[in-house]
């Protein structure tokens, strides 16, 4: 009783909706399929990517992976971007608001000093604007 | 030259804060030391201008630490590629040798691969911003709708656009060279046995191809956040006023993106121009120099030929072209922006 009031309350999708959705379903496939030809293509041997490149790989092979990580050192270069890209993150985080980092509104000693009172609320105002 | 630097930054400096703002005076240090005093007595009273001066002074100290990176990275960088521009300079001699305009008339008169490439960037800026921004909205417009799988949609288009553009550069190129050619094997279409990198316009379309697969998802983003700022209200109120699908979308929705427009077309068009490592990864200029855009010319000149004067030179023209013709495109987009 409840499910059949419940299926009476939601609204009836058209059909116009559903075709939409299957086309949309159908270009998101085509759109994607270069990303999943580099991930399939990256578990099959160098000859069998020659043989056919469209094909799923006959069976899973992993030393591409071991190549990476073994002899290119894909550890360090991995931790050269994630070094960069955490910096560069955090001085868009914190740089913008010093203020309160360093001289914190709530503490009633660092708000008196001037310094800290200039800032505190310039940052107030950049908050409220 | 450091010196002249210095000069430089000192006006810009003067340029951007107001004078009153950053004179500390033997007066204003007295006002403030007094201001102070009083506050503590509970005198709160203060003049406009001493009020002025103070919260100038405070927003200096707000802003400097920022300009001082700013200044650092973007600003001595900047004007020391317009000195390098006036010399002939291989980036090895320690001293640039002056030749006032000399790169600059060489540019205008005997390099025609430069204006190759202007022409070049030109047009696929043209088509580049016309196809991402059309796409993305149709993509927006029809992602807003109520569908099931709307989310996952919008993961999938987005994805690309997190991948790195070599990497993206590098996935085309082996889908044009080895996957066409399987695909078509298999298929038997003649649109996979094209040479879709070795022909000099099908070159152009496979690029245009590549970067809008991988920007499309961005605008999208835009796009549909654009689209979920537009007021319910205002919609529902032109459908009971007898409103079609169309009439709703060209007279109401597309006015109220104004904004979401201007913001995406601006986008686009500075990363269109800037295009570089797209091109470096499929065709590295070629074939025949006929993918070669403006920044790969730039690149080259300085980096390759060891030609630094030369290559700041265009970097210099290639930065007024841009910064003219986003002036020009931003106001004319912000005229026609309607507010609710």
């Amino acid at each position: 009783m409840n499910r059949r009031k419940r299926a009476e309350q939601t609204p009836k999708r058209s059909v116009g909706l559903i075709i939409l959705e299957v086309i949309l379903i159908l270009c998101a496939a085509v759109y994607i399929y270069p990303v999943f030809l580099m991930f399939t293509n990256s578990f099959k041997s160098f000859k069998e990517v020659l043989v056919n490149v469209v094909a799923l790989p006959t069976h899973l092979e992993f030393a591409n992976y071991t190549h990476v990580i073994e002899k290119i050192n894909y550890g360090r270069l991995f931790f050269n971007n994630v070094a960069i890209t955490f910096t560069g993150i955090m001085g868009i985080v914190f740089f913008p608001h010093w203020p309160p980092i360093f001289w914190p509104g709530g503490i009633r000693g660092l708000r008196e000093l001037p310094i800290c009172s200039v800032s505190y609320r310039c940052w107030c105002r950049s908050r409220l604007l | 030259m450091l010196s002249e630097i210095v000069k430089m930054l000192f006006i810009l400096f003067h340029i951007i804060i107001p004078e009153n703002s950053i004179k500390i005076t033997a007066q204003n240090r007295y006002d403030s030391i007094s201001f102070r005093q009083n506050r503590k007595k509970g005198v709160t009273g203060m003049g406009e201008n001493k009020m002025k001066s103070k919260q100038g002074r405070e927003n200096f100290i707000f802003v400097f630490p920022a300009l001082i990176l700013v200044a650092v990275v973007f600003y001595i960088p900047f004007f020391m590629s317009g000195y390098y521009s006036l010399t002939k300079w291989d980036g090895i001699a320690k001293k640039p040798e002056f030749i006032g305009f000399g790169n600059f008339i060489q540019i205008f008169t005997a390099d025609k691969t430069f204006l190759n490439a202007m022409l070049f960037t030109g047009k696929y800026m043209i088509f580049f911003v016309v196809i991402v921004n059309v796409l993305g909205l149709l993509l927006a417009v029809m992602l807003v709708k109520r569908l099931k799988t709307a989310n996952l949609l919008r993961a999938v288009f987005f994805v690309p656009y997190i991948m790195s553009m070599i990497i993206v550069g590098f996935i085309w190129k082996f889908i044009f060279l080895q996957g066409f050619n399987t695909l078509g094997e298999m298929t038997g279409w003649g649109i996979f046995g094209l040479s879709w990198l070795g022909d000099e316009k099908l070159a152009f379309v496979s690029i245009l191809i590549v970067s809008i697969w991988q920007a499309v998802g961005f605008y999208m983003v835009l796009y549909i956040a654009g689209l979920q700022a537009i007021p319910e209200d205002v919609l529902e109120a032109a459908v009971v006023d007898g409103a079609s699908g169309t009439a709703k979308f060209f007279r109401i929705t597309l006015p109220l993106l104004g904004g979401t427009v201007t913001t995406c077309i601006f986008m686009a068009l500075t990363n269109a121009i800037k295009i570089f490592d797209i091109i470096l990864a499929l065709t590295a200029g070629g074939p025949g120099g006929s993918t070669y855009s403006a920044t790969l010319d730039v690149y080259r000149e300085a980096f390759q030929n060891n030609n630094f004067g030369l290559g700041s030179a265009k970097a210099l023209i290639l930065f007024v072209t841009v910064m003219l013709l986003t002036n020009v495109v931003l106001k004319l987009l912000q005229s026609r922006e309607v507010e609710l």
